[in-house]
């Protein structure tokens, strides 16, 4: 029989004591955490890290940027924030959700939070603020969708895509004129989104319903039916399925959106502003424009169902710091370096009229946009399991399984029961 | 004369050949996505070879955006760590309930199997506590801390152990083995393949792990490589290109794993009544 002998146990040993080394410990003294789910804006990140350098030789405290994978980010963020240890001392989040339906979040400074409701779009002012109080600085302007449309394909229909449709009977008779084909073979109008998760398909239909007079939920947040099962509502959700199932002008063959109109396989798609760059990256030969979208009886406006914001933790030792540096970069210089560095709109008002701005290609339709009147926003604790209870009849509709109307009647009693709950 | 095959063998031949194509064909379609430019894959119709089978660019893009290789070192550190921490905690706990008597040992042995039906996500929070309170967050440890011991481990090295032949545990004793000596000399040496199988599941199920490392892990040097192909995923597109050559990088080392114990791994889903 083979003994055991002492070499047998070197390997798992040495494994062993590996492991027993500790990593790179997370440093919360002099150091403000920052967490954040926006891994596809490294540079926006890593703006906060440069700028805490500056903000250390003032203080002493650094800012280390945690980049969270967004698959999963809030069962990390609960774990550290109920933990209450090993906690980011600020982070990116959505203000009903963390500062509402949890209470993670100390409320802003009065004199900041004065500053940033007069800084920024009228539409934003909302963001960040749950039952009034201001607990966020907005970090996201252009996140309500636009329409980007495909310019050769809009001559080749014999369409003028310096023209864009304006309301929803010119651009229905434009994604008339623009379909040849199921997708498949062929051009479709429209990039309908009919696949993933509900609630990203509540927020593509919203404009829709939103351009019909129609909204999700009461002005109060605390009622859904007479609302998302309102007239206005079935009337919005039949068109948006007619166009699938009556007028063909979007298809439920293809697959993602975006990918339908890279592949030149759909001349328009409603997006936001971070979709440019993808376009230019993924698709540089799509010669695209954008435009405010079209309005029915009411216009989309600039409305967002996410709504991020920098919220800082209530239970963070370094609450005020963190504050302070918020407060630091808290004008309209920053805000333009580092919204500029990632590519992306900045927020504050002062600089919509940028040369940077200026000079993309979503800066008009921005513009019109933000004239529009702001739309119904649903800043509810429980947002997400209202978006995907409605966005479920939106699906079940398009895919021919009931009526608009019942299945509208079905989703406004379970999302009723969600708001009593 | 030799007698050609019969038909029958013809077409186990022919049935094995298409479901090999079938298994390796993603596997194959990933490496090539791996070699392509993000407009090669919009490119309609979609074309089967890269325009290039040298762009390795992909794999450049990696490299320079995460430290994949330390992510590949922190998965098999901790990969390995767990299966031999798992493999010698089980194996003592199973011969604990296969061949010693006590009071209560079935309650206990279905108490700890019991353990397989909680969710692990209903533990989470708690078991977050625990490893911060012990300064254990962003650590390798923090990470194992969960894996080091396999409830699904106990129970596959008492059901081996249990059919080990008890005369042989006696002559021992009446050698005048101790105990120890009798689990070291005479249990793991028969019960060899079913430790082997254990190694090699908890291996993989601890590379694959993603929810524990995501919810512990903060610094991008602790990560491990589930968190590093996740990353290539936001909250607005897949970036497909950079996914593909992540999950190759990341295949490899299960991949030349397989290939050195190939026998071993056979064995092991027999055992065990897994699947890949």
């Amino acid at each position: 029989m083979r003994r055991l002998t002492w070499s047998h146990l070197t390997l798992p040993a040495l494994i062993l004591t590996l492991a027993l080394i500790p990593g790179a410990p997370v440093a919360q003294t002099k150091k403000l955490v920052y967490w954040t789910h926006w891994e596809q804006n490294p540079d926006f990140n890593k703006w906060y890290a440069e700028r805490g350098r500056e903000f250390a030789k003032k203080t002493g405290y650094e800012v280390e940027v945690v980049t969270v994978p967004y698959q999963g980010y809030e069962a990390k963020y609960l774990a550290a924030l109920i933990g209450k240890s090993g906690a980011p001392d600020f982070f990116n989040g959505i203000a009903h959700q963390w500062c509402g339906q949890y209470d993670f979040c100390d409320p802003m400074p009065a004199d900041l939070a004065r500053l940033w409701d007069e800084s920024i779009p009228r539409y934003m002012v909302p963001i960040g603020k749950w039952k009034g109080v201001r607990y966020g600085t907005p970090i996201e302007h252009g996140n309500f969708q636009q329409m980007y449309l495909n310019a050769d394909l809009f001559k080749k229909a014999g369409l003028n895509p310096d023209r864009p449709p304006k309301t929803l009977d010119e651009w229905l008779s434009a994604m008339k004129k623009l379909t040849s084909g199921d997708g498949a073979s062929g051009v479709v109008g429209f990039a309908i989104r009919h696949k993933g998760h509900p609630v990203g398909i509540t927020d593509k239909f919203l404009p829709f319903a939103h351009a019909f007079g129609a909204r999700m939920l009461s002005p109060d947040l605390e009622k859904a039916t007479g609302f998302a099962n309102s007239a206005e509502m079935a009337t919005a959700l039949q068109f948006f399925v007619d166009l699938v199932q009556r007028d063909k002008v979007a298809s439920l063959a293809l697959g993602g959106p975006e990918d339908a109109f890279g592949q030149k396989r759909a001349a328009v798609i409603f997006r936001e502003s971070w979709f440019f760059g993808w376009l230019r990256k993924n698709a540089p030969d799509v010669t695209f424009k954008v435009a405010a979208l079209p309005c029915g009886k009411a216009c989309p406006g600039a409305g967002a169902l996410f709504p991020w914001t920098n919220l800082v933790y209530k239970n963070s030792p370094n609450k005020q710091v963190a504050w302070e540096f918020i407060r630091s970069i808290s004008n309209a210089k920053d805000d333009l370096a580092q919204h500029e560095s990632a590519g992306i709109l900045p927020v504050w008002t002062a600089n919509l009229e940028s040369a940077y701005v200026k000079s993309r290609p979503d800066y008009a339709s921005t513009q019109e946009m933000l004239k529009q009147p702001v739309p119904p926003t649903y800043f509810h604790p429980k947002s997400n399991e209202l978006a995907t209870a409605f966005g479920e009849a939106v699906v079940n509709a398009l895919y021919g399984k009931g009526q608009p109307k019942p299945l509208l009647d079905e989703a406004a009693a379970k999302m009723d029961k969600i708001l009593k709950d | 004369m030799r007698r050609p095959p019969p038909l029958g063998r013809w077409l186990v031949v022919a049935l094995v050949t298409a479901g090999a194509l079938v298994v390796f064909f993603p596997l194959f379609w990933m490496a090539v996505t791996s070699l392509k430019t993000p407009p090669e894959l919009q490119r309609v119709p979609l074309r089967l070879e890269p325009d290039r089978w040298t762009n390795l660019d992909n794999y450049r893009e990696v490299f320079a955006r995460q430290p994949f290789g330390r992510f590949l070192f922190n998965s098999a550190l901790v990969a390995s760590v767990s299966a031999l921490s798992s493999a010698l905690v089980s194996s003592l706990a199973g011969y604990g309930f296969a061949k010693f008597h006590f009071p209560g040992r079935q309650l206990f042995f279905f108490a700890i199997v019991g353990i397989l039906m909680v969710p692990f996500q209903s533990v989470v929070v708690p078991l977050y506590l625990w490893v911060s309170r012990f300064g254990l967050l962003d650590t390798y440890l923090g990470i194992l801390a969960p894996d080091l011991v396999s409830v699904f481990g106990v129970f596959l090295m008492r059901q081996a152990i249990e059919v080990v032949p008890s005369d042989y545990i006696h002559a021992a004793r009446i050698d005048g083995a101790g105990e120890l000596a009798i689990f070291w000399r005479v249990i793991l040496p028969t019960v060899r393949p079913a430790v082997a199988t254990l190694v090699i599941i908890k291996f993989m199920w601890t590379w694959n792990e993603l929810f524990w490392p995501l919810v512990v892990v903060n610094s991008p040097p602790m990560k491990v490589v589930t968190l590093g192909l996740v990353s290539f995923t936001n909250m607005y597109f897949i970036e497909y290109n950079l996914v593909t050559a992540a999950a190759v990088l990341s295949i490899l080392p299960i991949l030349s794993i397989f290939l050195l114990g190939q026998k071993w791994i056979v064995r092991a889903v027999v055992m065990s009544g897994l699947k890949g």
